[in-house]
């Protein structure tokens, strides 16, 4: 049986910025507008992600859009919740049944911080 | 001022687009932004002056290797592609590069190895640039010979068919495609020594005296030694491939050709490749000494010179492509 994956402490805004600073030198302005780009783009792929974990399981799509969610969370230096992601990507892959549903609403709290940027 | 390049950025994810913009401004960069493979082709299409193309894969409306091919298929003028991915999907990875992608970039992204994987990028780019320096003095060349018009293009094109089809036939000469592209891009340089042949020998209306003869074989090793001096200085293939094909393309098959009388396989491939396309073009064009020959003619000549002049695997490849050959002078006309 796999192991449950612990679930890491919420994002805030500071450890974000703090990681766009340092991980890639960006200014002050450029660190906002990169902050409201991976909010927005976070809400997509967790707003795709509810709407095809709540209608059918689509496997591919579930993947798909796993994936893409892991890309923002790597880009924001979140690991652990990007392994969150990771493991709905490739468990989704591979056929695997799980309760998908069950992850995305815990990544969705875990970024909820980030999300109130987003202008949506 | 440098010249600051510009750069295809491709994904889906507008985050992701955002941050290596920003990474790339730092560079100098100027960046192109598209969401997916069509509206990055559509781009490329308006604007043929951008070179370098950094493309996620997995992308709706079109994949990521789907732009690879596309691109690849177009290229009039090579574009240098970089993947990003996740270091862990090596099967991807290894489809892109088999596509045609130059390089990759494991995800998440650091800027300072995006930039030197850019740079890198645009060094190979800045190479292709020399080589197309190194075929206008090909030009240069032809321009004062009496062969106008599209002599090299009509060379390149025969050398390519050539050297394509000997490789598929002849897996032992080992000519992948990417050696038969080379030995097509280096053939404009065949003649290149006939720069240095006086006007008086090289314009002739009429057969050339003995000694006219002498001085206007010199072209091959004069040519030859050019490219073999700036192979020394760069160690670049694409040069040798070039030394080989300027001094060895009048060598016989049968070992009477000159500079050195080399025999059979001892003629270094390429320039068994090029003498052919170079005597077939020669003879169905016109010359201030000679009207143009019809393709039967020349076809009669070449037949006659398999295993003579020239190498008869070449010869058979010929008769065989028969019908690209003529293509291919119908659609280069002087």
């Amino acid at each position: 049986m796999k192991k449950e994956q612990a679930i890491p402490s919420k994002v805030s805004r500071a450890r974000v910025r703090s990681h766009f600073r340092d991980a890639y030198s960006l200014s002050g302005e450029q660190i906002e507008i990169l902050l409201k780009s991976s909010a927005r783009s976070l809400d997509t792929f967790l707003s795709a992600l509810d709407d095809v974990v709540g209608n059918g399981e689509d496997l591919p799509q579930i993947s798909r859009f796993g994936h893409g969610l892991k890309g923002v969370l790597l880009n924001m230096g979140e690991d652990g919740w990007a392994e969150l992601a990771r493991d709905i990507e490739y468990s989704a892959a591979e056929g695997e049944k799980k309760d998908y549903k069950k992850i995305v609403a815990a990544i969705r709290l875990g970024v909820e911080e980030i999300l109130e940027v987003s202008d949506r | 001022m440098g010249v600051q390049h510009r750069i295809l950025l491709v994904d889906d994810d507008p985050a992701q687009r955002t941050l290596l913009n920003m990474c790339l401004e730092q560079g100098d960069f100027a960046v192109v932004e598209a969401g997916n493979g069509e509206e990055a082709f559509r781009v490329l299409e308006k604007e043929p002056e951008i070179r370098l193309v950094i493309t996620d894969l997995d992308m709706p409306v079109m994949h990521g290797f789907d732009l690879i091919s596309k691109v690849r298929e177009s290229d009039l003028r090579y574009r240098y592609i970089i993947v990003l991915t996740s270091s862990e999907d090596k099967k991807s990875l290894v489809r892109a590069l088999s596509l045609g992608a130059d390089d990759y970039i494991p995800k998440p992204v650091r800027p300072d190895e995006l930039r030197l994987r850019v740079e890198g990028g645009i060094r190979l780019l800045r190479l292709e640039i020399q080589e197309e320096l190194i075929l206008s003095m090909a030009k240069l060349a032809e321009y004062r010979s009496d062969e106008t018009g599209y002599h090299l293009e009509r060379v390149l094109f025969y050398t390519r068919t050539l050297g394509r089809d000997l490789g598929m036939k002849y897996p032992h000469l080992k000519i992948s495609t990417q050696l038969a592209e080379e030995f097509a891009r280096v053939s404009p340089l065949h003649d290149i020594g006939k720069v240095a042949i006086p006007d008086s020998i090289l314009h002739k209306p009429g057969k050339l005296t003995s000694e006219e003869f002498e001085v206007m074989k010199n072209h091959a090793t004069i040519g030859g030694q050019l490219l073999k001096d700036i192979f020394t200085k760069t160690r670049s293939p694409y040069l040798k491939v070039a030394y080989e094909a300027a001094m060895y393309h009048h060598e016989r098959y049968n070992g009477n050709g000159y500079p050195e009388g080399l025999k059979g396989e001892d003629i270094p491939l390429v320039a068994r490749i090029v003498a052919l396309a170079d005597m077939y073009d020669a003879m169905t064009s016109e010359r201030c000494y000679k009207k143009a020959f019809s393709h039967e003619k020349a076809k009669r000549i070449i037949v006659e010179e398999k295993g003579e002049h020239l190498d008869p695997k070449m010869v058979e490849s010929f008769l065989d492509k028969e019908e690209e050959w003529l293509a291919i002078r119908e659609r280069f006309q002087d």
